[in-house]
């Protein structure tokens, strides 16, 4: 029974108990066979619970600490219970379970794999002027720190292999668009990452856009860090043995 | 008469009676502020050290108001006031950078124990279901 590779789906989730139990049920149904982590990011509404109630396992961070933070918990959790894959998944409904055997499948010949909305191949998804362009500067700014191409940078439907997992538990960066620096992160030491195409559904509730200002403080901060980043000598991929 | 020429128009170094007084209440005021909040052990006496340290550069300089202008000259500053203002901004500036750095670390520190004690919460739970799970309940009261 220990054949397959253990595999778990992170969950973070922040105020989201209106969208988490059809989401967790559509899971369960989808793939019965995946454990799922719900890490709780200091929510203030019944997140938790529901969850708890659901029989998932649930990690209750005692404060907000963004997305990457919640994904770092969620990480060094995979990693202490013996996972060798996750995949990252949004507890707003906005992902499709039947996704997760398209990017489990692609992680067999590299260490990280994206869900894009945007790769052709899947169905359309529209984003804002503002935050599109925003996105093709990304795409821009990565295109020339890294000479790869990646068509959805802030996706949060990823597969994640055993040393990627590793290496994000400890490292995973913490403030926001974190996707971005990660992915640097992990082509600069050295990780395949590859993107598959997958539909997603357009957010149903929310907060989908950040006031301008704010997007373009956090674009330069981005900006900055990519560019030390790369300056920097990057962390060995650690040798597994296989057992 | 422009800002400047009414700077310029002051008479480097002679400080009157009443403004030297002023001058040596504030150091004095300062050093005790200082060694206040290190005996009440408020600050890390890395920080205690420094700060006394600073205060008690500016007292020779508070007694004898000519030090400054004697440096000044010898520096080749021609407006000795100037020269106590750079030297200010550069320690306060360090200071700050300093402080940033510390506040940083700090914050990475406390994510870190956060999520550290988010898991162990967990595995609490987990253990503790587990073994009422076996033990028949006895030892855990939900």
């Amino acid at each position: 029974m220990e054949d397959d590779i253990r595999t778990i789906v992170i969950i973070p989730a922040l105020d989201e108990a209106e969208s988490l139990p059809t989401v967790l049920s559509d899971l369960r149904t989808a793939q019965p066979d995946l454990d799922i982590v719900v890490v709780d990011d200091g929510s203030t509404d019944d997140t938790a619970a529901l969850a708890r109630s659901a029989g998932v396992a649930v990690v209750s961070l005692p404060f907000n600490l963004g997305i990457g933070g919640a994904l770092r918990t969620g990480f060094r959790y995979a990693v202490d219970h013996g996972y060798e894959q996750a995949v990252q998944f949004d507890a707003d409904g906005q992902h499709d379970p039947s996704a997760i055997p398209v990017l489990l499948e692609a992680l067999d010949d590299a260490h990280l794999v994206i869900g894009s909305r945007f790769l052709t191949g899947a169905g359309d998804y529209r984003v804002g002027a503002t935050r599109g362009l925003a996105m093709r500067l990304l795409q821009i700014m990565l295109r020339v720190l890294t000479d790869r191409r990646f068509t959805d940078t802030s996706s949060g439907l990823r597969a994640f292999d055993r040393q990627m997992l590793r290496h994000f538990a400890r490292h995973y960066p913490t403030e926001y668009l974190e996707s971005v620096e990660a992915l640097l992160d992990a082509l600069h030491s050295g990780y395949r990452v590859t993107e598959v195409p997958v539909t997603m559904h357009p957010r149903a509730g929310g907060e989908a856009s950040q006031a301008n200002l704010k997007l373009v403080y956090h674009y330069l901060r981005v900006l900055m860090s990519m560019s030390t980043r790369v300056g920097r000598r990057p962390e060995p991929i650690p040798k597994e043995a296989v057992a | 008469m422009s800002p400047v020429a009414l700077l310029l128009a002051i008479e480097p170094g002679g400080v009157s009676e009443r403004a030297h007084l002023l001058l040596v209440i504030v150091v004095i005021g300062s050093f005790l502020f200082t060694v206040a909040g290190v005996r009440r052990a408020r600050l890390r006496s890395r920080y205690s050290l420094l700060w006394l340290s600073i205060v008690c550069a500016l007292v020779p300089l508070a007694a004898f108001p000519r030090l400054l202008d004697w440096a000044a000259e010898r520096l080749g500053v021609a407006y000795p006031p100037a020269l106590l203002l750079l030297l200010s901004v550069a320690v306060l500036f360090l200071f700050s950078v300093h402080l940033s750095w510390e506040v940083s670390r700090a914050d990475d520190r406390i994510r870190r124990l956060a999520e550290e004690l988010a898991l162990l919460r967990t595995d609490l739970d987990e253990t503790r279901r587990a073994s009422s799970d076996t033990g028949g309940g006895t030892d855990a009261p939900a």
